[in-house]
């Protein structure tokens, strides 16, 4: 196991933190082709390839490429867009947060992710506030439950696994959640 | 997954360095940052049910639009609801004004696609950043690319073009679109800055009802919806409303609660036909037979008004049996060459005015046949127009024309008697017609019933052809200058105008006149037009495909090829660039030309290898963005302020505002070609190039081009909202009402037709309280048409009208287009997209079949052995293609429908019906140098034809089809 700065932290926090970082580098690499690099531990999610801006189209933007597979939580599902639109925008809302104006669709994993960066950051924050603490754990688990873990579970069964770093992360990010879920279920 | 995966294993060393919160998606709602948000405690969360206890709320609403060609449907306000920068749904805003008490009002308007654009434009097919090709052309293979390295990539090819190849190298391929708003004004006036060649999609369409521009010299004729109320028969022929005009068909079924008869003739049973009272079935492409023994039984029946042919058309004029010409008073004294002559009872001849239809108490003898002496003494017979046509019509019996058509005698006769008792007879326009090789012929035959019966000009009266109603304030935008200073700036096409102007020409002439100028004069303010069909033609490649066209259409007299290039170089059409020129730029904008024109194919064979760019400007996909270099994303109609013509059916301005931010780094059109001209400018600079001269020797700025594209900062890339208000603000038709209310509300009543060449031929008053009648300029007021005659004219004396025996309507069978096949491929807009912007929506494709397919008759499949939802090969000796088969009673054996508009790539092997489509020009429609068959603004241009298509189709083995 890697040593972390901030390991003075009780473990709970320290957990909180680094799982929040890990979201957010998550978000970042389902965002960009070169996002989520200074997060990301390389042996399991490798670096970008030289022709990312390529392979992140063909991995992931099924606007423009016949074989990629789609990012937003509407293409895998049978919902209603807009119903899942809405779901989505009342789950953000509800903990204070609103969409900024150039933001991706609510239903995209970055944006799904993020929310859980933020609600892993303010765990983070209130670790020593039991109450607290216990509310956003389960918002996490509901929310990683009802939309983001069945998203990346799909996301990996149909992304090509020719396309390296985009690859790795459609792997691992349902690895990543299913730790995640586990330690949920026994928080 | 393997088991010894720990949360650390993701981490990288070091990676809690910077662990703050990072949340480009998300702002704080309830705290002053979301690093304050995060440091307040959470709120209550037991279950997701809790997020949907509060009461959900919009954060605004505002009016909006769909800014597609929907065309005779355009266009409806609605009310767009939005939520976190989104827009969750959109509703129709019923406050359309009911013009009188007894007339139907329009509210609520939209169609299904409209309602659920909300919807569509969040689907994954959305574009949301630039991309650049790094494969071959067509090859799928993307990357994402900064505007930045789009913009200067363009523009350093642009440059290079220009400077080394002409400025008519560069070509817009301008699809039907375009909205006549800020958004296409923007393109238009790079276009003009840079003399780069505009394509005039009509032309391609196959819209450009060339049979009323033949006998109008204008094809902008069209009622307001309400009038279809004191109708008392309505004709729906080559169109089907309950498909395509959704937002206005209950004014048709509501007129029959009034008493009218709603007719609808077609070779199908259609959706229209389904709700008419009389559904007249037709052979496709035979209609010119059903319409001329309509004309042959009213003329046969003594019902023609004699006294709105004698005052209205040409059908008085004498014209000469030596050579088929108008008898004109240069003939019989030396007099003028333009002016036309008809003769009285009594033998007195009349010079038929020019500058009014008013006989003035003239009362010409319409069956007149006679001999005269010409001026230098010879004798020729010459013969009214009407006794010629009377001659032409008396071979059309019912029972002949069943022959040809397929209708039953009896039938014909029915219809005729309802035609000819009609008190008010009018019809519902569509564009069919003009998609068969003799449609011209067909709609000359039609028009033809309207006016021997005098049905024009009144209440629930007249002939429809192509609706179209725009501001007229945009030409004075793109050009920088009001209509004063652009007539001045003429050259000598320019001081020909004046010249008319001195002459007392109606203003309907002069501005069509001055609308000409745009495809030929240098000297013209506003951009260089050419038409798509002679482009894609010539430059394309599409004539390869009509080598065997002497096969298929019965008396050609030439190749199609050869007639090309004869017409051009006689001057009779003009083409920009010229044939040996080869484009190198095309910006498809708004366009989808691999998808669209028929025969696509060969542009990718022969057109596109000749690019240096191609660039598609769309929000979402098209079969040729698939082919382009650089697709730059465009922001959907919710995201951007503008506003967009329609047609005097629905006389409303309407507007779109810009509800939420453009998806992702979508960016509207006018910031687009804005900022073009920007990099233009900085790459000119950067590259020494100040200015060069067009191809019409204009002096094109290209160091300043983004200085003057924004008239010197006026309008710069973020002033699309200003620009669409200074439009409107130019227009004599649009300014009465506020920009500021205009979007407000969403829509604003147009005062009246205006000036722009693309209304003008209306030629009506627009009243407050009435629906709109067109053409009553000439019925009431006595203005001339614009016409070589000035009258309604059926008699074209034009040498190739005269050898191909079209100087009358007449019946011509169809062509077999593509071989000597059983079947007819005909086809039509769908009721579940417009054009392909909904064909892969979900919501519409969960109301259709959801893929292409052909409806083919009960009996033409049983014979074949093709069940319902088989894949079929389709194919001639043009082509093929594979579709599946919907087994239809509604079907006429012998024809089969493939609805418009589904993506290449929707088919298998991405070949569809464009593949088997030949489309040879029409030779008669090439002709020139005439008074009033030459180019105008989406009219006079040569069409492209499908409905004559002619294929056969073979079930696939169920191994073939497993193998697609
Ligand atoms: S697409 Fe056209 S007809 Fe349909 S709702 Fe929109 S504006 Fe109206």
């Amino acid at each position: 196991m890697k040593r972390q700065p901030g390991s003075d932290l009780p473990e709970t926090r320290q957990a909180a933190l680094e799982r929040s970082v890990i979201y957010r580098g998550f978000a970042d690499a389902f965002r960009r082709p070169d996002g989520g690099c200074d997060v990301l531990d390389e042996t399991l999610i490798p670096p970008p390839p030289p022709n990312a801006r390529k392979a992140f189209v063909d991995a992931f933007d099924e606007a423009i490429s016949k074989s990629a597979c789609s990012l937003h939580e509407a293409a895998h599902s049978t919902r209603d867009q807009m119903d899942l639109f809405e779901e989505l925008v009342r789950w953000y809302d509800h903990f204070g947060l609103r969409r900024t104006d150039t933001a991706e669709l609510p239903d995209h994993i970055s944006v799904q992710l993020e929310f859980m960066h933020f609600l892993t950051h303010q765990e983070y924050l209130h670790g020593d506030e039991p109450e607290a603490a216990e509310t956003l754990r389960s918002a996490q688990r509901e929310f990683l439950s009802r939309h983001l873990m069945p998203l990346a579970q799909s996301i990996e069964e149909k992304c090509r696994d020719d396309l390296g770093r985009y690859s790795a992360l459609a792997d691992q990010l349902p690895a990543y959640l299913a730790l995640e879920l586990e330690r949920r279920g026994t928080d | 997954m393997t088991a010894a995966l720990s949360r650390r294993s993701f981490l990288k060393a070091g990676a809690l360095g910077a662990a703050g919160l990072a949340m480009p998606d998300f702002v704080a709602r309830t705290a002053s940052s979301l690093e304050a948000l995060a440091a307040t405690p959470p709120p209550e969360f037991t279950s997701f049910l809790d997020v949907y206890r509060k009461q959900w709320t919009w954060d605004k609403t505002v009016r909006g639009t769909h800014m597609i060609n929907c065309w005779y449907q355009a266009h409806c306000a609605f009310d767009v609801y939005v939520r976190d920068g989104l827009v969750f749904r959109e509703e129709q805003a019923a406050e359309y004004q009911q013009l009188r008490p007894e007339l139907p009002d329009m509210n609520p308007r939209g169609c299904q696609k409209g309602c659920c654009f909300s919807h569509r434009m969040y689907e994954p097919t959305r574009l949301k950043y630039p991309i650049r090709r790094v494969g071959e052309r067509g090859s799928g293979q993307w990357e994402r690319v900064t505007w930045e390295e789009a913009l200067d990539d363009i523009a350093d090819s642009f440059l290079d073009v220009v400077t080394e190849e002409g400025t008519d190298r560069v070509i817009w391929d301008l699809g039907p679109d375009i909205n006549i708003g800020a958004a296409n004004a923007a393109q238009a006036r790079f276009a003009q800055l840079t003399h780069s060649i505009c394509l005039d999609s009509n032309s391609s369409n196959g819209d450009g009802h060339r049979g009323a521009f033949e006998t109008f010299g204008n094809i902008y004729m069209e009622r307001g919806i309400e009038d279809y109320f004191y109708s008392d028969v309505i004709l729906v022929w080559g169109a089907n409303p309950v498909y395509t005009s959704i937002p206005n068909a209950h004014f048709f079924t509501e007129a029959r609660y009034n008493g009218t008869d709603v007719v609808v003739i077609s070779p199908d049973y259609s959706a229209s036909a389904i709700k008419a009272d009389l559904w007249v079935p037709v052979k496709p492409g035979t209609d010119a037979a059903l319409a001329l023994t309509i004309a042959h039984l009213i003329v046969e029946g003594d019902h023609v008004d004699k006294a709105f042919v004698s005052e209205q058309t040409d059908l008085p004029l004498l014209v000469r049996q030596d050579t088929g010409a108008f008898l004109t008073e240069a003939d019989l004294d030396g007099g003028d060459e333009e002016s036309f002559v008809m003769v009285d009872a009594a033998g007195g001849f009349h010079i038929a005015e020019r500058k009014t239809l008013d006989l003035d108490g003239v009362e010409p003898d319409l069956d007149a046949t006679l001999d005269v002496t010409l001026d230098d003494g010879t004798q020729v017979a010459v013969r009214t127009v009407y006794s010629l046509l009377k001659e032409r019509l008396a071979t059309y019996t019912p029972e002949a024309a069943s022959e040809m058509c397929g209708t039953a005698p009896g039938l014909i006769r029915r219809l005729a008697d309802m035609v000819i008792n009609a008190r008010a007879l009018s019809n519902v326009a569509g564009s069919s017609m003009n998609k068969y090789f003799h449609g011209n012929l067909t709609e000359r035959a039609m028009i033809l019933i309207w006016v021997l019966l005098g049905q024009m000009g009144k209440p629930g009266s007249g002939y429809s052809a192509f609706g179209f109603l725009a501001n007229d304030g945009w030409e004075d935008y793109v050009s920088g200058l009001r209509i004063p200073e652009r007539m001045a700036f003429g050259t000598e096409l320019g001081l020909d105008l004046l010249w008319d102007l001195a002459k007392g020409e109606s203003s309907e002439i002069f501005f069509k006149k001055m609308a000409t100028t745009n495809f030929t004069d240098p000297g013209s303010t506003l951009p260089v037009w050419s038409s798509s069909a002679l482009f894609w033609h010539v430059h394309g490649g599409i004539v390869d495909l009509a080598e065997d066209a002497k096969k298929w259409i019965p008396g050609l007299k030439q190749p199609v090829r050869e007639a090309i290039n004869s017409a051009l170089h006689k001057n009779w059409i003009p083409l920009q660039p010229a044939p040996d020129r080869e484009p190198r730029i095309l910006f498809h904008y708004c366009a989808n030309p691999i998808r669209s024109v028929r025969g696509s194919q060969k542009l990718l064979e022969v057109l596109w290898p000749k690019l240096v760019k191609t660039v598609v400007i769309d929000f979402r996909m098209t079969t040729t963005a698939q082919h382009a270099d650089y697709v730059l994303p465009a922001a959907a109609w919710y995201e951007t302020t503008d506003h967009k013509w329609v047609t005097p059916l629905v006389p409303y301005n309407h507007v779109t505002n810009k509800a939420v931010e453009p998806l992702g780094e979508s960016q509207n059109d006018f910031w687009i070609i804005t900022m073009l001209a920007k990099h233009i400018q900085k790459r000119a600079q950067e590259r020494g190039i100040t200015s060069i001269d067009s191809h019409l020797g204009k002096e094109i700025v290209l160091d300043n081009l983004y200085e003057d594209m924004t008239m010197d900062g006026a309008y710069s890339e973020h002033d699309v909202d200003k620009a669409a208000g200074a439009i409107l603000e130019y227009s004599s038709n649009l300014s009465h009402v506020s920009w500021e209310e205009q979007k407000e509300k969403g829509f604003a009543r147009y005062s009246q037709i205006g000036l722009s060449p693309l209304s003008i031929g209306n030629a009506g008053e627009l009243k407050e309280d009435e629906p709109f009648i067109p053409l009553t300029y000439h019925t009431k007021d006595k203005q001339p048409y614009p016409t070589q005659t000035r009258r309604i004219q059926f008699y074209l004396d034009h040498p190739v009208y005269l050898e191909y025996d079209e100087y009358l309507p007449r019946f011509k069978a169809p062509p077999q287009m593509g071989g000597d096949y059983p079947l007819t491929m005909t086809g039509g807009h769908t009721r579940w997209s417009v054009h392909g912007v909904w064909q892969d929506s979900r919501h519409m494709q969960r109301l259709n079949r959801g893929q292409p397919y052909m409806v083919i008759s009960a009996e033409d499949a049983a014979e074949r052995g093709i069940s319902d939802g088989d894949w079929m090969r389709c194919f001639n000796d043009v082509g093929e293609f594979t579709v599946r088969s919907k087994v239809s009673p509604a079907a006429r054996p012998g024809a089969t429908i493939m609805w418009h508009a589904w993506e290449n790539y929707h088919f298998p092997g991405r070949k569809g019906p464009r593949d088997v489509s030949p489309s040879p020009l029409n030779p008669v429609e090439l002709a020139g140098d005439h008074p009033h068959l030459k180019f105008g603004m989406l009219e006079g241009q040569p069409g492209t034809f499908d409905r004559d298509t002619r294929i056969e189709i073979e079930r696939l083995s169920d191994e073939e089809a497993a193998r697609l």
